[in-house]
């Protein structure tokens, strides 16, 4: 077994094709050429913990508030879920609670269980399965992003002045910048790194 | 046709790529990661569903999307309007993003897909633009919102079904189509044959090497 670096090569992120080491722009698609992404780790974890911060007020501040009537009724994401578990639309309330509360989270303790991966563990019978938890948390990341759509179709279409009306909170842009950063920071990180820790024993 | 030599995108390890059939999956031998597949239809069918996609995508920007009726007042919305609220309600943000994902990202992927796939159907050598929508194609993908959107329409509905009438427009109708259709052309949209298509300008002059023999899994 031999990696493309140990034989002088390196793939483009892009268009996948194979060039020297020391070329710095790939042929066919003039992208930057890099073996392993720049500072994978330090860009992972800046991008990670800026996330973990903006998970407070993303779940303490509302994320909408339904007038009815004149009187205001402010509710957080996990308000929202139980308010849905009461109303009886469990599948609706758990996709709510999976994807707004679960995956974030899950997400989050990923990246930072794959930085300390690719910098400190030796074991090469986990790295198959912390690539496994690496492409999972690229597969669900987009789909956090649920609720704020929810709450942008309710924004939109429930506005009858004097009735109801639904407005947004602050929630939701901490939830979308937490979406977002996470995004980025699985994005930044470079699972080769994980391999190259068993390729040295 | 001669085998193709790549890396891993997960692992590095430099694998020699068997020439796959319609419907195999190649994984790489030491991670397990998919590093190449051939779907089905390949092209053909990625722009047969591009072109029903497009379709879609206009219909629901001309149409309306939902209405909503409660003691005798109504009110009706517009796709787009699903951006422009939040706007207009206070997180310019949040409705820039939701705007971006929902439906610029979304259609701009359409239009880059068109001129690509259009460009090889029509036998024209794009070399320079090809290079540039192909990439940009690669970086607008993770972006790409339509299904959760659809999801979240959906998961919407239920949240204000008992509060009152909901009527379905033309264009709600039209973006559930428009989601399934551009997934499934993504799916068929091979990256891999797009890029062989585009010639190296020089030699890459590879240093010597033994290249891991791969195995198809079908």
């Amino acid at each position: 077994m031999q990696t493309a670096r140990e034989a002088g090569l390196q793939a483009c992120h892009v268009c996948d094709s194979l060039s020297p080491l020391h070329e710095s722009e790939c042929p066919r698609c003039y992208s930057a050429l890099h073996s392993r992404i720049p500072n994978s780790i330090q860009r992972t974890m800046a991008l990670a913990i800026t996330a973990a911060i903006f998970a407070f007020p993303a779940h303490l501040l509302p994320v909408m508030t339904t007038t009815t009537l004149g009187s205001s009724h402010p509710s957080t994401i996990l308000g929202g879920v139980i308010t849905l578990w009461e109303m009886g639309s469990y599948p609706i309330a758990f996709i709510i609670f999976l994807f707004s509360v679960v995956v974030p989270l899950f997400k989050l303790l990923a990246l930072f269980r794959l930085c300390w991966a690719a910098t400190h563990s030796n074991s090469s019978d986990a790295a198959a399965p912390r690539t496994l938890l690496y492409r999972m948390t690229e597969l669900i990341g987009p789909w956090s992003m649920l609720d704020i759509f929810v709450v942008a179709v309710l924004v939109a279409l429930v506005h009858l002045t004097g009735v109801m009306v639904i407005t947004p909170g602050w929630a939701t842009v901490s939830f979308a910048c937490l979406v977002v950063l996470t995004m980025l920071a699985a994005e930044n990180f470079d699972p080769r790194l994980i391999w190259d820790r068993v390729d040295k024993q | 046709m001669a085998t193709q030599k790549i890396a891993c995108q997960t692992c590095d390890l430099l694998i020699e790529l068997p020439k796959l059939q319609p419907g195999d999956e190649a994984h790489c031998p030491r991670c397990d990661h998919v590093v190449a597949w051939q779907a089905h239809g390949g092209l053909p069918v990625s722009m047969a569903f591009l072109l029903a996609a497009s379709v879609m995508y206009v219909l629901a920007m001309c149409f309306p999307f939902l209405a909503f009726e409660s003691r005798g007042l109504s009110r009706e919305i517009a796709l787009w309007q699903v951006a422009t609220e939040l706007y207009r309600e206070g997180m310019p943000l949040v409705g820039v993003a939701v705007g971006l994902l929902v439906i610029a990202v979304p259609g701009l992927l359409l239009l880059l897909h068109l001129i690509i796939l259009g460009s090889v159907f029509a036998n024209l050598h794009l070399r320079y633009l090809a290079v540039v929508l192909l990439r940009w194609s690669s970086h607008l993908s993770p972006w790409n919102m339509v299904e959760i959107f659809a999801v979240g329409t959906l998961a919407s509905l239920t949240k204000v079904a008992s509060l009152a009438t909901v009527v379905f427009g033309v264009s709600f109708w039209a973006y559930l189509a428009f989601a399934v259709l551009l997934t499934i052309s993504l799916l068929h949209f091979d990256r891999r044959r797009m890029w062989s298509l585009i010639k190296l300008p020089r030699a890459v002059i590879a240093p010597q090497s033994q290249p891991h023999t791969l195995e198809v899994q079908l």
